[in-house]
C-alpha cells in the first residue's frame, strides 16, 4: 500500500468513525440491542441461567451483525442516494479504501457490541470459560462479521435508501430468528430448521457453539465449509453489485 | 485530526476489550479437579504420627487409595500431586469412637479429619448398604461408619425418646432373637444401656443386660454398655461386657473397678466432651468460636456446640470424669476418644478434636491422645486398615498445620483431610437446614427397579422435547459394591434436541418436600463421559435444573448439593433423573443406592 492510499485510509476510517458516532441512531441500537436480548435470555427469563454459556455464542454472532449488515447495507445505500459514492468515483483514492475503512469501523463497533455481550455472561449471567476459550470464541465472533458485511455491501449496491432499510431489516431478523440465534433452532417445526441450514448465521453460532463448548453435538467441519462457501459466493455477489451500480 | 480519531478509537477498543478480556470469570481450579488420583499423591517432608509413634520429617506415598510407600526422599512421579508438608503433621484418619449417625454426620465428620464414625445407635436403615459403600476406596464426601444400629433397651428406657424407631426388650429370653435380629439388619456391634438406680427413665434389669452380653458373645459381636454410674459400669465389667461408652462421673473410681476393668481388658469411651456439656462447663462453646473450627462449622454444628444438656442431671462431675480418666489410663485401661454427637454440646467431627484436648486436659499426653482418637479404636474394633499410617492401610489422612507436641495449639488447625487418597472439600458451600432423623432412600435397586413406594423408576430421554436419544434401563445383579442389585440403562445419546439427554428418571406420584435435605447421593459406573441429575419441578419452564457429574468404569459415590440445583425449588420435588448426555454417544452404566441425606 502506496503512502498515500494508507494516508487516504486514516482519513477516511477517521471520518467514517465519527460519521457513526455522531448518528445516535445506529450506534444505540447496534451497541444496545444485543446485550440487552442477551440479559433477557440468559439472565431475566425463568431457568435461563441453565443456558447462558450455550446462548453466549449465539448472541455473539448476534451481536457482530447489526453493525456488520447495518453498517454496510443502509450505510451504503444512504451515501449512494446522497451522491456521496459518486463523488467517492472521482476522488483519486481506490474502493478499495473506502470499503477498508469502513470495515475498520465496523469491526470496532463490533467489537464493542461483542465486549458488552461478554461483560453480561461473565459478570450477569455467571458464565466461566477457560480463558483461551473465552478469547477464542470472540476472536471467532469478530470474524463471523465477513460474510454479514458483504452481505450488507451487496444490499446497499443494490437497493435504493429507503428499500434499504427494510430489506436490511428483513434479513437481520430472519438471520436472527432462523439462525437460531435466539432459540436454538431445534425448538422450530422441521420445515423452518431446514431453513437454517441455508443461512450463514446458523452456520457461524454451530461454529461458535463448538468454540464455546456448548453442550450438544456441532458438526463443525461442515459448517465451516459452508461459512467459507458462502462467504466466497457473498464476496462474488458484492463484486457484481458494486460493478452493476458502477455502470449503472 | 481524523487520524487521530481512528488511532484513538482503536486504542481504547483495543484496551477495553482486553481488559474484559482478562478479567472474565475462568473457572477455579481446586485440588480436586487438578489431582490426578491414578498418579496418587506424594506429602514430603512432613511429621507423620503412625498411630503409635512419631515418624519425624518423612514422606508419604499414596497411590489408588491406599498407603503405597513411607520414607525418606522417596521418588514421586511427574505426575504425581506433591505437598510440601514442612512444619506440618501426618496423622490417621480420625475415628470417633461415640457418635450417633444421622442427617450430615457424615459429612460434617469428615470435614473436620474424622474419616470412620463408631456410630453407638442410629436408625437400622442406614445399615443397609454402608458394609459396602465403607470399603470402597471410590472418591468421597463421607465419612465411613460403623454401627450399633438399634441399641438395646426397654420399653420407655434411655434411646426411645429420640423418635427412631426401636426394637426394646425387657427379659432374658428375648435376647438370643434380639441380638440376631440385630446381627441380620447389619449391626457391627451390640450397644445396650444399662443405667439402673435412678428415676428419670427406666432401665434394662441387670439379669436382661447380662443376657444381652451372654448372647452378643455367643453369636459373635462385640457388646458395649451405657452406663452412667461406678456401680452400673462395675456391675456391667463383671457380667463381661466389652467396653463402656461412656465414664461414669459421680463417684472417684475406686481401686476395685480398675483392677476388675484391668483383668476384664475391658475399654472405656470415656466421652468427656458430653460430660463436659452435662455439666454446664460451657467448654464446647469455647472450642466452638476459635476461628480454624469456626470457620467449617454449619450453623446446625454452631448451634449444637452452644447448646448445653438441660441442666439438672446429677451425678456428672467433670473434674472427677477427667480424674477417672487419668487413673484408669495410668492403671493401662484402653482409652478411645469419642465424642457422642450430635448431643448438646456436641458436634460430628469437630467434638473428636475437643475430646482430644479434654484427653490431654485429663493428663493423656498428646501422643496417648492421638492414638486413642486413631489406631487404638482401630485395634479395639478390628477395623482393617484404618487408624495408622503404614504400607497398605486406607489413604484417610489428616494434615495439621503446626506439630501439636510443642505447645498448647493442639491439632484444632487442620490443613488437609484426605480420604480414599481424594483430597476433601473442607469449605462449606452453602448454609444448611436444621437437623432431621432419618435419610430417604430413592432406590436401592436391591430387588428390582420398583424403589420404596411412592417412587417409580424409568426410562427417559428427549424424544419428549423432539430429541432422538433413546434409553432402555434394566435391572443387574449384583449392585455396587457387593449389594444385591443395581439399575442399568443403555443409552443412545443423539443429536436432535439443544441438550440432548437419555437415561433413568424416577417420579413421585405427587410433589413432596424435600427442603429438609442438604443433598442427593448415589453411586454409579460406566461408560466414561459427561452425565447430568436433572431434578423436576411440577411446574416445568426452560431446562430442567442440573449438575453435570463424570462417570468412569469403577463405582463411585456422586454427592450433589441440592442447594446447588439453580431454580429449584425443593417445597415441589417431583422426580429427578440420572442421564447421559449432552455429548451424543452410546452409554452403558449403572446406578445404585440413589437417596437423599
Amino acid at each position: 500500500m502506496s503512502y498515500s492510499i494508507w494516508n487516504a485510509f486514516q482519513k477516511e476510517a477517521g471520518a467514517e468513525l465519527l460519521k457513526l458516532l455522531r448518528a445516535p441512531e445506529f450506534f444505540i441500537p447496534t451497541l444496545v440491542m444485543p446485550s440487552g436480548f442477551y440479559a433477557l435470555f440468559a439472565i431475566a427469563l425463568p431457568g435461563s441461567h441453565q443456558n447462558a454459556e450455550y446462548m453466549l455464542a449465539t448472541f455473539g454472532v448476534f451481536a457482530v451483525m447489526g453493525p456488520s449488515l447495518f453498517g454496510f447495507g443502509v450505510g451504503v445505500a444512504n451515501e449512494r442516494a446522497r451522491g456521496w459514492l459518486d463523488l467517492k468515483r472521482a476522488s483519486p483514492a481506490p474502493g478499495i479504501v473506502y470499503i477498508a475503512s469502513k470495515l475498520t469501523a465496523t469491526l470496532l463497533f463490533a467489537s464493542v457490541s461483542l465486549g458488552l455481550v461478554y461483560v453480561i455472561a461473565g459478570f450477569g449471567a455467571g458464565v466461566v470459560m477457560e480463558r483461551e476459550v473465552w478469547v477464542s470464541l470472540f476472536g471467532v465472533q469478530l470474524l463471523a462479521s465477513l460474510p454479514f458485511v458483504l452481505l450488507g455491501l451487496t444490499l446497499g449496491f443494490s437497493f435504493e435508501s429507503n428499500a434499504a432499510v427494510a430489506v436490511t431489516n428483513l434479513v437481520f431478523m430472519v438471520m436472527s430468528a432462523l439462525g437460531g440465534l435466539w432459540i436454538p433452532v431445534v425448538i422450530f417445526p422441521p420445515a423452518l430448521q431446514s431453513i437454517a441450514q441455508f443461512l450463514p448465521s446458523y452456520h457461524l453460532a454451530e461454529i461458535a457453539l463448538f468454540v464455546g463448548q456448548a453442550p450438544g453435538t456441532h458438526h463443525v467441519m461442515q459448517s465451516l465449509v459452508v461459512v467459507l462457501a458462502m462467504t466466497g459466493g457473498l464476496a462474488a455477489l458484492a463484486l457484481f453489485s458494486w460493478a452493476r451500480q458502477r455502470s449503472s | 485530526m481524523l487520524k487521530r480519531v481512528l488511532f484513538t478509537a482503536i486504542s481504547v477498543v483495543i484496551v477495553a476489550v482486553g481488559t474484559v478480556m482478562l478479567s472474565l470469570p475462568t473457572p477455579v481450579s481446586s485440588n480436586e479437579t487438578t489431582f490426578d488420583p491414578s498418579a496418587g499423591l506424594m506429602v514430603r517432608n512432613i511429621d507423620v504420627f503412625n498411630g503409635t509413634t512419631w515418624l519425624d520429617d518423612h514422606d508419604v506415598m499414596v497411590r489408588e487409595g491406599r498407603i503405597a510407600d513411607i520414607g525418606i526422599d522417596l521418588p514421586a512421579s511427574d505426575d504425581m500431586q506433591v505437598i510440601d508438608g514442612q512444619g506440618q503433621t501426618l496423622l490417621p484418619g480420625l475415628i470417633d469412637a461415640h457418635t450417633h449417625v444421622f442427617g450430615q454426620a457424615l459429612t460434617d465428620s469428615l470435614r473436620f479429619g474424622v474419616t470412620t464414625n463408631l456410630d453407638m445407635f442410629t436408625a437400622p436403615g442406614l445399615l443397609e448398604s454402608n458394609a459396602a459403600l465403607r470399603d470402597s476406596l471410590d472418591q468421597t464426601t463421607l465419612s465411613d461408619f460403623y454401627s450399633a444400629g438399634n441399641m438395646a433397651t426397654i420399653e420407655g428406657g434411655h434411646g426411645t425418646q429420640f423418635g427412631v424407631p426401636i426394637e426394646t426388650l425387657s427379659t432374658p429370653e428375648e435376647a438370643s432373637g434380639w441380638v440376631s435380629r440385630r446381627i441380620e439388619e447389619g449391626s457391627d456391634y451390640i450397644k445396650l444401656a444399662y443405667i439402673p438406680g435412678q428415676n428419670r427413665l427406666p432401665s434394662l434389669d441387670r439379669e436382661t443386660a447380662a443376657a444381652i452380653i451372654r448372647e452378643g458373645h455367643a453369636q459373635g459381636v462385640m457388646v458395649v454398655a451405657h452406663i452412667s454410674t461406678m456401680q452400673a459400669a462395675q456391675d456391667m465389667v463383671d457380667d463381661g461386657v466389652d467396653g463402656l461408652v461412656h465414664l461414669f462421673a459421680d463417684v472417684a473410681v475406686s481401686e476395685d473397678f480398675i483392677s476388675s476393668a484391668r483383668v476384664n481388658e475391658i475399654f472405656i469411651i470415656p466421652t468427656l466432651t458430653v460430660i463436659a456439656s452435662v455439666a454446664n462447663t460451657q467448654s464446647s462453646a469455647q472450642f466452638a468460636s476459635d476461628p480454624s473450627i469456626e470457620t467449617f462449622l454449619t450453623p446446625t454444628q454452631a448451634q449444637s456446640l452452644n447448646n448445653n444438656f438441660p441442666g439438672g442431671i446429677p451425678g456428672f462431675d467433670f473434674d472427677l470424669a477427667k480424674e477417672n480418666v487419668r487413673r484408669l489410663h495410668e492403671a493401662g485401661i484402653v482409652i478411645l476418644a469419642g465424642s457422642d454427637a450430635p448431643n448438646p454440646g456436641t458436634t460430628y467431627g469437630a467434638s473428636l478434636l475437643h475430646e482430644i484436648e479434654l484427653l490431654v486436659q485429663s493428663g493423656l499426653t498428646i501422643t496417648d491422645a492421638l492414638h486413642a482418637a486413631t489406631r487404638a479404636s482401630a485395634e479395639t474394633f478390628d477395623l482393617v486398615g484404618r487408624g495408622r499410617i503404614e504400607i497398605g492401610a486406607r489413604a484417610d489422612l489428616v494434615i495439621i498445620n503446626g506439630d501439636p507436641r510443642i505447645g498448647t495449639a493442639g491439632i484444632r488447625d487442620i490443613n488437609t483431610v484426605i480420604k480414599n487418597g481424594y483430597i476433601v472439600e473442607r469449605a462449606l458451600t452453602t448454609p444448611r437446614t436444621a437437623p432431621r432423623l432419618e435419610d430417604a432412600g430413592l432406590g436401592d435397586f436391591e430387588t428390582g427397579l420398583d424403589g420404596e413406594t411412592p417412587v417409580s423408576w424409568t426410562s427417559t430421554d428427549d424424544s419428549m422435547m423432539g430429541g432422538a436419544s433413546t434409553a432402555a434401563i434394566s435391572h443387574i445383579q449384583p449392585g455396587a459394591n457387593g449389594s444385591a442389585g443395581a439399575a442399568s440403562i443403555d443409552a443412545s445419546v443423539q443429536p436432535g434436541f439443544f441438550a440432548p439427554w437419555a437415561g433413568i428418571s424416577m417420579g413421585l406420584e405427587q410433589t413432596g418436600s424435600i427442603a429438609e435435605y442438604d443433598s442427593i447421593v448415589f453411586q454409579v459406573r460406566g461408560t466414561p463421559g459427561e452425565y447430568s441429575v436433572m431434578m423436576f419441578n411440577s411446574t416445568l419452564a426452560g431446562t430442567p435444573p442440573n449438575q453435570r457429574f463424570e462417570v468412569t468404569n469403577s463405582w463411585q459415590i456422586v454427592s450433589m448439593e441440592i442447594a446447588d440445583f439453580v431454580d429449584f425449588n425443593p417445597e415441589d420435588f417431583v422426580g429427578l433423573a440420572i442421564v447421559a448426555g449432552p455429548q451424543s454417544g452410546e452409554f452403558v452404566y449403572e446406578v445404585d443406592n440413589v437417596r437423599l441425606q
